[in-house]
């Protein structure tokens, strides 16, 4: 009966060997809190944090030149569009003025006696002066546009650089309190969730900075409309004196 | 003369009678036209100086159109320079350029993944 009692007592355990294998390893990952794949990144966190960090530097200066790029392209097209612009501002003063000189020679062939050709000298001499005075005005508001856009663009870049190089200390760091503390045979666990917890930070804080400045447009919205409103000044000013050169000059020749 | 004769010469009458009519009318007509003026020749022959100060007159009023033209001719062409001046300045959309580095800066912030680690 004995012997009996103990040759099942044997085979029981022997069969039952797998189910307490599997048993013990899942007791064991219940301690790391997390999946068998973590566990094993965890424990390679501190044993490859070396070819970790120099990986992600990398990714991180790769990125960081494609920040410059853009600004760099930013720049370039700001700069086309300020030569095209003036360019071709220049062309058409350089047509709008032969068509004028066209219209005053139109205006002389009028001309009856002395009185309406002096009108005809002093409505010209208004005209000149008075698209003069416009284009100053005009030219005056495209150049404060331009220099108050360059200073947002200059403050951007300031701070989109002031931002990385925050972000990229915090990294630094948080990276090296990592290597550290791996150095030290901190448990793994803990070396892991506060790297995290410095990452989340220095990413939020990156975030925040990145949300600011993209405000930027609607500034340089504003400083479109002021152009607008300086350009539209000038015009109605302009106008103003040409109906009223007009009208006089309409008399003179009609008297 | 037989029934039919009759009726020929009747209708020859007819139509001669309407011809004569038709022909005296018009000359009628050309002979008001002729009387008209000659009364218009001798009314600017008896009065000279009214006649001259219309022709003044005419001229006047031509002079003052032509000139009011070509000025207004003129302003329209120099007020459409300030318009195409204003969409020469306004052609380019600024507020979207300033903002090209955003995309590159959000890849910066996810360059230290904490899933990488």
């Amino acid at each position: 009966m004995l012997r009996k009692f103990i040759f099942i007592l044997i085979f029981s355990s022997l069969a039952l060997t797998p189910f307490n294998i599997t048993l013990a390893q899942g007791l064991n990952a219940d301690n790391y809190n997390s999946t068998p794949d973590d566990a094993n990144r965890i424990t390679g966190l501190c044993a490859n944090i070396n070819t970790l960090i120099s990986q992600r530097t990398s990714r991180f200066s790769a990125r960081t030149s494609k920040v410059t790029r853009a600004q760099s392209q930013r720049a370039a097209q700001l700069a086309e569009n300020k030569s095209r612009n003036h360019a071709q501002m220049q062309t058409q003063r350089e047509i709008w003025d032969e068509n004028r000189l066209d219209r005053y020679f139109q205006l002389r062939n009028l001309v009856h006696n002395d009185e309406q050709s002096a009108a005809i000298e002093i409505f010209i001499e208004k005209i000149d002066q008075a698209v003069a005075v416009r284009r100053a005005a005009v030219d005056q508001a495209i150049n404060n546009y331009q220099n108050s856009l360059q200073n947002l663009i200059d403050q951007r870049n300031t701070t989109v650089q002031s931002a990385i190089s925050r972000y990229q200390s915090s990294i630094s760091v948080a990276l090296d309190a990592a290597n550290f503390d791996c150095a030290n045979g901190n448990a793994v666990s803990e070396v892991r969730k506060s790297l995290a917890d410095t990452l989340e930070t220095a990413k939020s804080a990156l975030t925040a900075s990145r949300q600011s400045i993209d405000g930027l447009g609607s500034q340089v919205t504003q400083l479109v409309n002021t152009r607008r409103q300086g350009v539209n000044s000038s015009i109605e000013a302009f106008k103003i004196t040409f109906l009223q050169a007009k009208e006089e000059l309409k008399a003179a020749l009609n008297g | 003369m037989t029934k039919k004769g009759y009726l020929i010469i009747t209708a020859i009458g007819v139509i001669a009678l309407i011809s004569l009519i038709i022909v005296l009318a018009t000359g009628s007509s050309e002979q008001s036209e002729k009387t008209a003026v000659l009364l218009n020749t001798n009314e600017v022959m008896n009065n000279p100086e009214a006649n001259t100060n219309n022709s003044n007159n005419s001229a006047d009023n031509s002079g003052e159109n032509v000139a009011d033209l070509e000025v207004e001719n003129l302003l329209s062409d120099i007020i459409s320079e300030t318009t195409e001046e204003l969409g020469i300045i306004e052609q380019d959309d600024d507020s979207q350029l300033i903002n090209n580095d955003s995309q590159a800066l959000l890849e910066v912030g996810l360059s230290y993944s904490d899933n990488d680690f």
